[in-house]
């Protein structure tokens, strides 16, 4: 995890993560009050306190957060927000020049968000190649290379395709 | 030449094929990248698990796990 932040920083996308909080949304409970039990919801695996989730990104000039929900099937995260951009919840710590995360990322963002509704799927076209697209994949990457290692196998090679984001990891085993 | 081949997609979402391999060593050399990964062992009905290819080895067969 610290290896795919450090990697996006070192691009510019400068966000960071902590672990085991509640992102900053418009509700307090919102996770509890808008996606546990609603439609969607079977896809994710919630902690005792639901609005709890194991990593949540800060992303730098935004008043909201991204929770990480774990999915149901054991496998990885799906990032959830609130896109909500007009004024943050009172007593949300937030300055004059901070924004929504819709506002703060613009296009550059794709995943599922959450509003009033419900969970919605992906802000952007499918395929858009972007902030939490590019973190899932880089924390994809470092696991598959930790793994590897540990495992004695050696990582031959390692190439990114600019347009798509698709990361193809060579690993040769004796 | 054994090879393990991870594609991640641009979501994250991983694949792994392996190319070489005969028998089980398919599933013993990739049973690491599964298990971090999140795979389970009874994960054959998950259609939402990371897909897992084996291409080659000596007998020439295309397998397919998962």
């Amino acid at each position: 995890m610290a290896a795919a932040i450090s990697e996006l920083c070192a691009r510019g996308i400068e966000i960071s993560i902590v672990e085991n909080e509640k992102p900053r949304m418009y509700y307090d409970n919102q996770i509890a009050k808008q996606i546990q039990g609603k439609e969607g919801s079977e896809d994710f695996s919630f902690n005792s306190d639901p609005d709890v989730c194991d990593f949540v990104v800060k992303v730098p000039g935004s008043y909201y957060d991204i929770g990480l929900l774990r999915n149901a099937d054991g496998y990885g995260y799906t990032p959830v927000f609130d896109d909500y951009t007009g004024r943050p919840v009172s007593g949300a710590q937030t300055t004059a020049v901070m924004k929504g995360l819709k506002d703060v990322l613009g296009n550059q963002w794709k995943g599922k968000t959450q509003h009033w509704a419900g969970v919605k799927n992906d802000t952007e076209a499918e395929g858009s190649l972007f902030s939490i697209g590019k973190f899932l994949a880089s924390y994809s990457k470092f696991t598959a290379i930790e793994a590897a290692t540990l495992a004695g196998h050696s990582v031959a090679g390692c190439t990114e395709d600019p347009e798509t984001g698709e990361i193809n990891l060579t690993i040769n085993v004796d | 030449m054994k090879t393990i081949t991870v594609k991640i997609g641009g979501n994250g979402k991983p694949e792994i094929k392996a190319d070489g391999f005969t028998g089980g060593s398919c599933k013993l050399a990739t049973k690491p990248l599964l298990d971090a990964f999140g795979a389970t062992a009874d994960n054959s009905e998950n259609t939402d698990a990371p897909e897992l290819h084996m291409f080659g080895g000596e007998d020439e067969t295309e397998n397919e796990f998962l």
